[in-house]
């Protein structure tokens, strides 16, 4: 029997149950490995797992440390009972997530709902006043650090400065989520072209339209190739063209990341995401496959209006 | 990634006009000092040499030009700080930092780092005008020396404190201001101390300053700089984690 021997690399966190998605992860680490900082948080938390596939049998071998780690571990996004409260007022109660790699997940509620307070607090922007929060298995309360190192997050406003080119934005982006020099580059032009701003390189941010500026935005939240993202109301403010070439760009990005996304549209919920969760008065209401919701057979605007209306 | 801010700070430091105006007019007000303080120097010249042991050129021309530098950054400082975390803060971009994979820390010094790299610029410019003296004669290096370490801790002292104002506010102007009267706080206890030398007297900039300015490092100066840096840095870093934590 010829067999064929790969060697892994394998974060603690992350873990494969299929051969499929072994290959995933295999090209993953390919593409990544060429960044520094990359390799030597692999290093930090290496597990080596040794495992060979045979050519005529497709029987895969998994080491022990990799059989240890069941299914739950492609969980790349995970919160714990969050809780923010704002002198005695509670803007999230007790809110829990949870994301799947390759997952899109739909965030509704009506204003001030806690969508934007949860994000923030997802993304390290606010410190959670009770409730845990995991990065790929990392603690974002204990090592922020490393945790971010796996998050891109574009805000409700897209934060961006007005007086830099396009380019110098997404270098410096690129350069502050530690994506080394020789990449550096071949980033830039990819998500240049993956969000259509490849004639917008030397134009002033603050001379853009907000479509663009929008796109910009998104381009910053990407530009590392994170595992999780998250996009507090990305098609606010776009033409209906645009809307539609973002979609498809979050609905490509949720292939190999897992993206959250808040919105008051429910089409795009429709549209774009596999899951949806609603948030009414700072609690999770709803958590729900929209698979799930189609089998029950109730529209999503009906769900949602009778969650968020409940006190009237 | 440190080295990332610090460059983003002066790369936007240098596209906006404003420092390279506030350059311009900072060489135009010390190379005027200086041609003033020359021309009053060589009126005097014949004179000075009938007395024994007289001042150089160093003490009467270098001194007084950086003792009016130290005053020129007091009043340019508040201007180049206000806009550190106020405009980031205005502009809603301290998501961007702050969601990316570097501690506050790193935030914090970068941009200290940033304003202080500006500063070193402004300091060579100075040496550099003072060693244009060397075509006429000899200078005394250790006072230069002197006036210039005093002059950079001096300048990170007033770094240090706008940035923490510009921590404090989201509206840059309110930072400078801020600064500005802070500024002129230290310096003004500075005169009235000079009258009665009590306690105040410890904690004027421009006084610790003018031991440097006389060509005496001290160590008690050195480590109030050193401390007032570091107390404002880490007022600073305290401000935006407490945001964080109760904002």
């Amino acid at each position: 029997m010829f067999a064929v021997e790969y060697w892994l690399f394998l974060y603690a966190d992350k873990s494969i149950t299929t051969k499929k998605s072994l290959y995933v992860f295999m090209i993953e680490i390919n593409l990544k490995s060429v960044n520094y900082w990359f390799l030597k948080r692999i290093l930090r938390f290496v597990v080596i797992v040794r495992f060979s596939v045979g050519l005529n049998s497709p029987r895969t071998f998994v080491s022990r440390g990799l059989c240890m780690i069941d299914k739950t571990a492609t969980i790349t996004l995970s919160a714990q009972n969050l809780c923010r409260n704002y002198g005695s007022y509670a803007a999230v109660d007790k809110v829990s997530l949870q994301l799947r790699r390759g997952e899109v997940l739909g965030l509704l509620g009506s204003n001030g709902a806690g969508k934007t307070t949860t994000m923030r607090m997802l993304t390290g922007n606010l410190a959670p006043s009770a409730g845990s929060i995991e990065i790929c298995g990392i603690d974002l309360l204990d090592k922020p650090q490393q945790a971010k190192a796996h998050l891109g997050f574009l805000p409700e406003i897209p934060p961006l400065y007005q007086d830099m080119t396009v380019d110098e934005y997404l270098l410096f982006a690129a350069r502050l989520h530690c994506v080394s020099k020789q990449t550096v580059q071949t980033v830039l032009g990819n998500v240049k072209q993956r969000c259509g701003l490849e004639d917008r390189g030397k134009h002033l941010i603050g001379n853009l339209s907000k479509g663009f500026q929008q796109r910009v935005g998104i381009a910053q939240a990407i530009i590392h190739s994170p595992d999780v993202i998250i996009l507090d109301e990305p098609t606010v403010g776009l033409d209906p063209n645009q809307i539609r070439e973002i979609r498809k760009l979050i609905r490509e990005l949720g292939v190999s990341s897992s993206v959250i996304l808040s919105t008051h549209i429910l089409s795009e919920v429709e549209s774009v995401c596999d899951r949806v969760q609603i948030m009414h008065q700072g609690n999770m209401v709803l958590d729900e496959t929209l698979v799930g919701l189609q089998q029950q057979g109730t529209p999503l605007e009906t769900v949602f209006t009778q969650l968020t209306h409940r006190d009237e | 990634m440190i080295v990332a801010i610090i460059r983003k700070e002066l790369s936007m430091l240098f596209i906006s006009p404003l420092a390279w105006i506030l350059l311009a007019l900072m060489q135009l007000v010390l190379a005027w000092v200086f041609l003033v303080r020359l021309d009053a120097f060589l009126e005097i010249q014949s004179q000075l040499l009938q007395i024994a042991n007289p001042p150089g050129i160093t003490e009467i021309i270098i001194s007084p030009l950086f003792a009016m530098a130290a005053i020129v950054l007091l009043m340019i400082t508040p201007l180049l700080s206000m806009r550190l975390l106020a405009e980031e803060r205005r502009n809603h971009t301290l998501a961007l930092l702050i969601s990316a994979p570097v501690s506050m820390t790193d935030i914090v010094l970068g941009k200290f780092l940033g304003l202080m790299v500006f500063f070193v610029a402004v300091i060579t410019l100075i040496v550099a005008l003072s060693l244009s003296l060397l075509m006429g004669g000899a200078l005394d290096f250790g006072l230069l020396l002197s006036n210039a370490i005093g002059l950079f801790l001096l300048a990170a002292c007033f770094a240090a404190l706008g940035l923490y104002i510009s921590s404090l506010t989201a509206q840059p102007v309110i930072a400078a201001i801020g600064a500005l009267g802070a500024l002129l706080g230290l310096w003004m206890i500075d005169l009235a101390a000079h009258e009665t030398e009590g306690w105040s007297h410890y904690f004027s900039l421009q006084k610790h300053f003018g031991h440097f300015n006389q060509g005496l490092i001290d160590t008690l100066s050195i480590t109030y700089f050193i401390l007032f840096i570091v107390t404002f840095l880490v007022l600073t870093i305290r401000r935006l984690d407490g945001e964080r934590l109760h904002g």
